[in-house]
């Protein structure tokens, strides 16, 4: 045994957890899981939005661990606690497998074989299919990364239901959706970033006109795929109004990305207004339908 | 294999510092595993 000078401390396990997706896979995990009808004892529920956090957490630690090297290379995440060497890799995998494992066991002890099984396929997914496979190969890396995302609403949702409905297919699609136009603004705004990490962000690989235009068609995508619960009956006109209004103001900052001519980073006003509105967007939606669950409830 | 008295003093805090670790995480699930059988029961 060494007695090393650069020792962990509990932030940096903290950290290598990814704390920020976490927070979002909470929240969607909750609103899938109070948008689904029945109920769910608040213990059960309580273990199940922790083990949801869990497991995005392992697939947080998975995705550091695989990309450590290339975390190395850039400044924004040199200081990472693998890229930086304070945690060894073995450990890091260890305490990822851990987690994934007992996140998956506990929250089919506590809900369901689904929901757990739901929750598996995400890790696997975020892990392998986009960290290792398409995240270094394709411009499109982010297109797939969104279905990572899009897990969380799904699981809480079978972890009350028990099963996999139009509902939660369609809360899947949503944010599946919403996440191009999300990270393409942004990307076309730290672009040059991307460019010296070797990163091959749509941005960097097809220029910022082709970006513009694929944000506005997920755009459309994405409202309408926004709207669709209100006219299949899944949600009621309190959500179906609120989607409209937020709908027609996400393509509207969108249509003027698409047309905007800036290709100075420093100075696409239009981008950066669509990324923040983005994250408001996400948030009022959900937290709209699950509102309009309680009132048609 | 000897230490010096520095190394040393950084190892003891070390394995106090995951001791402790792991009797948080041994609380936690006790707490975790409780509340499942309980939720379980009143289902």
């Amino acid at each position: 045994m060494q007695a090393g000078p650069a020792a962990a401390d509990w932030r940096d396990w903290l950290a290598l957890l990814k704390p920020r997706v976490m927070s979002l896979a909470i929240f969607s995990a909750l609103c899938g899981m109070l948008a689904a009808p029945g109920s769910l004892h608040p213990a059960l529920a309580v273990v199940a939005i922790l083990m949801i956090a869990v497991g995005a957490g392992a697939a947080g630690a998975f995705n550091q661990w695989i990309e450590a090297d290339l975390d190395a290379r850039m400044r924004r995440t040199a200081s990472r606690p693998l890229a930086s060497g304070r945690i060894p890799a073995d450990e890091a995998l260890a305490f990822a497998m851990i987690l994934a494992v007992g996140a998956v066991t506990t929250l089919a002890l506590a809900t369901n074989l689904v929901a757990a099984g739901v929750l598996a396929l995400g890790i696997l997914f975020y892990a392998i299919v986009y960290t290792i496979w398409l995240k270094p190969r394709t411009p499109q890396n982010i297109v797939i990364g969104g279905a990572a995302g899009a897990f969380p609403p799904v699981i809480g949702w079978a972890a009350v239901t028990g099963d996999v409905t139009l509902m939660p297919v369609l809360l899947f699609l949503i944010i599946f959706l919403w996440t191009p136009p999300h990270f393409w603004a942004l990307a076309l705004f730290v672009a040059p970033d991307y460019a010296r990490a070797g990163i091959p962000m749509l941005p960097v690989t097809h220029g910022p006109f082709a970006t513009r235009r694929q944000i506005w068609r997920y755009a459309l995508a994405l409202v309408a795929a926004s709207l669709a619960p209100w006219p299949l009956g899944l949600a009621g006109a309190l959500y179906g109004m609120v989607a409209a209004g937020l709908g027609a103001a996400f393509l509207l900052l969108a249509w003027r990305v698409r047309v905007s001519k800036v290709t100075e980073p420093r100075a696409m006003a239009e981008e950066k207004a669509l990324f923040r509105f983005s994250i408001l967007y996400l948030f009022l939606l959900f937290a709209v339908l699950v509102v309009d669950a309680w009132v048609m409830a | 294999m000897s230490w010096t008295p520095e190394q040393l003093e950084a190892f003891l805090v070390r394995r106090r510092r995951r001791n402790v670790a792991i009797a948080v995480v041994l609380a936690a699930m006790v707490i975790l595993f409780y509340a499942i059988t309980i939720g379980r029961m009143s289902a």
